[in-house]
């Protein structure tokens, strides 16, 4: 098929719309080929859980042995070491690991021999500044590693920096709370991505310009749901809709519904997933709710990371069971690396 | 929007077009606890008029396929190969429906209406057969069903706003006073009528406003025919047939005759 031919090569020539380092992969599809699954974990509103979840989750999948590298990518506001307990974070961090200073210098070992981070404890303070290209580049470095899984946790917000990392992981998990603040905000992350990832899929500046005609056309913000930008470039540009079409349909998108204290918010995921592929015309599956417990705040401030200290609630229960359908989910689709072990 | 709008209701609903009633019951509760509450899982993404719309939409889904007569002749009307067999137990044969695939998109430019076919959801998804629609994930999203309840003996849900089953139980209709006492022609249609007849079934408007998810103000604003502060008669329809539902009345003939009245009020009134 020409187009796709011609996507591909546009891919390589145009670094914006081909990510990671990985050339020719769509955005949050996974990459053929060795190398870890990436994962990256949004929410839109702060103060969901993302670092809590990160970090738990990062512990499980070490706990079930898999390697584990998770990245505290939330430049402004890192924390993931507080979470995971870091006693000694290494000199470096992201910043170090785009400058392509040695993995030893960047990578903080935690007290669990699979789990690494990458902390963001002692980074300079324009780190929530740096261009995407850079984090492009330290991001494929990442990929080099023979680990199983690299988990991303970004920081609060829509921006483009945010999202544009997102976009370059193999998969993408949302959090909510049942909180509408919360819902609001993972709608407009959703939505934000959606767009950044409409307009990542075109091959030349002429593409990218009927989408911005597109974004803006007719009156009202109803021009401008997703669903009518993909019929309005269906109607004047067919094999670009196809294309878009051929490359959503690859997503790797879930959502999670977080701090669930009321049985009738436990389907939370299930209504808003539904809502998201009515709406963002993305594919979005639903990855259950994940129960509120105040001993997270409790463990936090003893210091000790929470599957340790609850491994027997139903939040920890509820964090496992995920991180047994990502390592069953990548079992099936990406063969797992021969080389090396633990780092 | 026009997005939603285009889907039927098997699709707006993700279930299959050979769901039993069951499945549909709480399919639709999904679904109206999604859209239709101002605070639901959809929250920010749709503004009054389309929650307004969103909410006829469902109560027309539920009025049509809870029907068995006319729940066929939709299937009919969708091109499904044959109407859903013995709907209650579920027993029939799941419809597969032709593949629709690249041909189809050609003779279909707008691929939109079937945004099942967008994402190829069965396939990326469930590894499912290719059913009109979403296949139902493998019971993530649907709690255990529930034995199908005995005709008659069906317990009306407390928290559901979709009633129990189409026909009443004979106690709740014994209970109703006769609408022909009150509505002699479609002209008694009136506000005032339907406020009467309502309170002589002894339900409070917050009772309906919560039973349908139709705000209270709008139901005040129809009995009190207050014309102007309605929204588009597509929308009163759907308050209406909620509102029908809720009293045993039959919602064809409220509407014809009261969205006729408004009509004849707002076309003189503009």
């Amino acid at each position: 098929m020409s187009v796709r031919k011609k996507k591909k090569a546009a891919r390589t020539e145009q670094p914006a719309s081909g990510p990671s380092g990985v050339p020719g992969k769509p955005p949050l599809a996974p990459a053929r080929g060795p190398g870890p699954r990436v994962i990256a974990i949004a929410s839109g509103k702060g103060g969901v859980g993302k670092s809590f979840f990160v970090g738990t989750l990062s512990w499980a999948l070490a706990q079930s042995g898999k390697r584990v590298i998770a990245v505290d990518a939330d430049f402004g506001g890192p924390n993931l070491h507080t979470c995971l307990s870091v006693e000694r974070p290494a000199p470096g961090g992201w910043v170090e690991l785009e400058e392509g200073r040695p993995f030893e210098e960047v990578l903080s070992q935690t007290s669990l021999p699979g789990l690494q981070v990458i902390c963001g404890a002692r980074e300079p303070l324009h780190a929530p500044n740096i261009k995407t290209s850079a984090r492009r580049a330290a991001l494929a470095r990442l990929r080099t590693l023979p680990v199983d899984f690299v988990l991303l946790d970004l920081g609060a917000g829509s921006a483009y920096s945010i999202v544009d990392i997102f976009l370059l992981a193999d998969q993408g998990l949302v959090l909510s709370t049942p909180e509408p603040t919360a819902m609001e905000n993972a709608y407009r992350f959703l939505k934000t991505l959606f767009f950044r990832f409409v307009a990542g899929q075109c091959e030349n500046e002429r593409m990218r310009q009927l989408v911005t005609e597109c974004l803006y056309a007719g009156t009202g913000a109803k021009a401008r749901s997703p669903v009518q930008l993909l019929q309005e470039i269906n109607r004047r540009n067919a094999p670009l809709s196809r294309a878009i079409q051929d490359t959503l349909a690859g997503v790797h998108l879930s959502l999670i519904a977080n701090q669930v204290r009321y049985a009738e918010d436990s389907d939370l995921a299930e209504a808003m997933s539904m809502a998201v592929r009515k709406v963002f015309a993305l594919p979005c599956e639903s990855w259950g709710a994940i129960p509120y417990d105040e001993n997270v705040g409790r463990a936090l401030r003893r210091r000790q990371p929470y599957l340790i200290e609850r491994p027997e609630s139903k939040t920890a229960e509820a964090v496992r069971a995920l991180a047994d359908r990502l390592i069953g989910q990548v079992g099936k689709v990406l063969p797992h690396p021969s080389a090396g072990g633990p780092v | 929007m026009k997005d939603l709008v285009e889907q039927d209701f098997y699709e707006l609903l993700e279930v299959a077009p050979d769901s039993t009633e069951e499945e549909l019951r709480k399919a639709l509760l999904r679904a109206r606890r999604t859209w239709c509450d101002e605070v639901g899982a959809a929250y920010s993404l749709l503004d009054d008029d389309e929650r307004a719309d969103m909410t006829a939409r469902l109560d027309k889904a539920e009025l049509l396929l809870f029907d068995p007569v006319r729940r066929a002749a939709y299937n009919e009307e969708l091109g499904l190969a044959a109407p859903p067999q013995n709907p209650r137990n579920g027993q029939g044969p799941r419809l597969v429906l032709p593949a629709r695939d690249e041909h189809d998109e050609e003779t279909q430019p707008a691929l939109f209406p079937r945004p099942a076919a967008v994402h190829d959801y069965n396939k990326s998804h469930y590894g499912g057969a290719k059913v009109l629609g979403f296949a139902r994930p493998n019971g993530h999203s649907v709690p255990e069903v529930p034995p199908a309840p005995e005709p008659g003996q069906a317990e009306p849900e407390p928290h559901s706003s979709v009633p129990a089953e189409p026909e009443e139980t004979s106690e709740s209709v014994a209970e109703r006073p006769d609408p022909a006492g009150f509505f002699h022609s479609t002209d008694d249609y009136t506000g005032e009528n339907l406020r009467k007849y309502r309170e002589e079934c002894g339900r409070s408007l917050k009772e309906i406003a919560r039973e349908t998810k139709v705000s209270r103000t709008h139901l005040e604003n129809m009995e009190a025919e207050e014309y102007s502060l309605l929204p588009a008669a597509v929308y009163v329809r759907g308050f209406l047939q909620g509102y029908c539902r809720e009293l045993g009345l039959d919602s064809g003939a409220v509407c014809e005759g009261y969205l006729a009245r408004l009509q004849r009020s707002r076309g003189q009134g503009s």
